[in-house]
């Protein structure tokens, strides 16, 4: 893994509370609450794989301790997991639906 | 017949059975009524937006305006209104404009705007820039709006067994589970409150702007038992004069809207409800703390529902291809 991959594997993301997920029948979405007029692109469908990752985003778990908890949970690979956990952190970023924790003393 | 007669008809039949349904409409007739004959001097001029069949111009001049003018967008409607209007003997001081209220331009010379453009959700029929339009440009200094105030309220309802098919002939939790997140039409006589109704948010049309959006409203009923609750109705309560309320819970033409919600837990406590209702992201939340400490909280939108349907969509258009 890079050394880029790592550093943001250690870093710690919270849910936005402008972002409100539901589990419907197999599918989670997630729902932004904008301040206008809904962005129905910014609607998100997760995997279920996608959304333990979200409910795990609680502000205090770092990156890789999220992966561990999907490598418990999920029968996958781990370079595959934390690929996929950076990819979704990205999308979640650009939809301003996950916030950086501050750093713990 | 040929086609644009026969659309016609078709329209006429729809639009008059429309306003038949509001002509029978007693109580609202009564309070518009009130309400005009309060803020109507003899000698006014009356602007009514969306008249409909025209009844409140018809009476405005029959309570002694000088000039009323009647903005109604459905051409089949502006002979009716004409008629009314001969019928009661005031056709020469009632002027039908066919137009819609949103864009039609008049001079700033009216006392009283009266306008019904009140849906069973308050705002969806054009009731905020309509009215802020008629208020900026064409009502005088000290004049008046009917109505002057909108306000929602709600209260925590038990919800009819209506959801699916109904004897179960077959499992219908698919669609149950999206029409969860949809908002409905309660029949009045279905309206079985479990808490008092509270007022979730007020407008007042003297000064409110349409360009704001609706402010996220926060109520909190109290109930005896959470389980019996189904959802939370919602109905609009008019201010259209001094004094003067019409409430659409029962009674009139109007229907309450049902947001449902996912069952809670047994017994008692405090339900906070939290509503957005900008018809592009209308949605609603609870938090219910039950008297012995447990908790619930869900949040219903009819983007969830979206979300779900354009999930299976994107996965039928791949499949195709």
């Amino acid at each position: 893994m890079s050394r880029s991959a790592q550093g943001r594997l250690a870093e710690v993301w919270a849910r936005s509370a402008r972002m409100v997920g539901r589990r419907i029948g197999d599918e989670y979405v997630l729902v932004p609450l904008a301040e206008r007029g809904a962005d129905l692109d910014s609607i998100l469908n997760l995997s279920r794989v996608a959304a333990f990752v979200w409910e795990q985003l609680d502000g205090a778990k770092s990156g890789g301790q999220v992966v561990d908890a999907v490598l418990e949970q999920f029968e996958v690979e781990r370079d595959r997991a934390e690929r996929d956990y950076l990819e979704l952190v990205e999308t979640l970023v650009e939809l301003d639906a996950v916030k950086r924790a501050p750093k713990r003393a | 017949m040929a086609g644009p007669a026969k659309a016609s008809l078709a329209r006429l039949a729809s639009t008059l059975a429309y306003h038949q349904v509001m002509l029978a409409d007693a109580r609202r007739n009564r309070a518009f009524a009130r309400a005009l004959a309060r803020r109507v001097r003899p000698g006014a001029n009356v602007l009514d937006l969306g008249s409909g069949s025209g009844v409140w111009a018809v009476l405005a001049a029959r309570l002694g305006a000088r000039r009323v003018v009647a903005v109604e967008r459905e051409a089949v409607l502006v002979p009716v209104i004409e008629a009314l209007a001969r019928e009661a003997g005031v056709a020469d001081r009632v002027e039908v404009v066919r137009a819609d209220a949103r864009h039609v331009r008049l001079r700033r010379e009216f006392d009283v705007v009266v306008g019904e453009l009140v849906g069973n959700e308050a705002f969806e029929e054009g009731l905020l820039p309509v009215f802020e339009r008629a208020r900026e440009r064409f009502l005088r200094r000290g004049g008046a709006l009917v109505p002057e105030a909108v306000a929602l309220v709600a209260a925590p309802v038990r919800v009819p067994p209506r959801l699916g098919l109904t004897p179960p002939l077959l499992p219908a939790t698919s669609v149950a589970s999206l029409t969860a997140h949809v908002p409905s039409n309660l029949h009045p006589s279905e309206l079985h409150a479990l808490a008092p109704g509270r007022e979730l948010l007020r407008i007042d049309l003297r000064r409110a702007r349409s360009g704001d959006a609706l402010p996220v409203a926060r109520a909190r009923f109290r109930v005896k038992d959470a389980k019996a609750v189904g959802g939370i109705a919602v109905w609009v309560r008019m201010r259209l004069g001094p004094g003067i309320e019409l409430e659409t819970r029962a009674g009139t033409h109007w229907l309450p809207t049902l947001l449902p919600l996912e069952p809670l837990p047994r017994g008692p406590g405090v339900l906070e409800v939290e509503v957005d209702w900008n018809a592009a992201r209308r949605r609603w939340s609870v938090a219910f703390e039950g008297a012995r400490g447990e908790r619930r909280s869900a949040s219903h939108s009819p983007l969830f529902a979206w979300g779900v349907v354009r999930a299976a969509l994107a996965r039928g258009r791949s499949a195709r291809r």
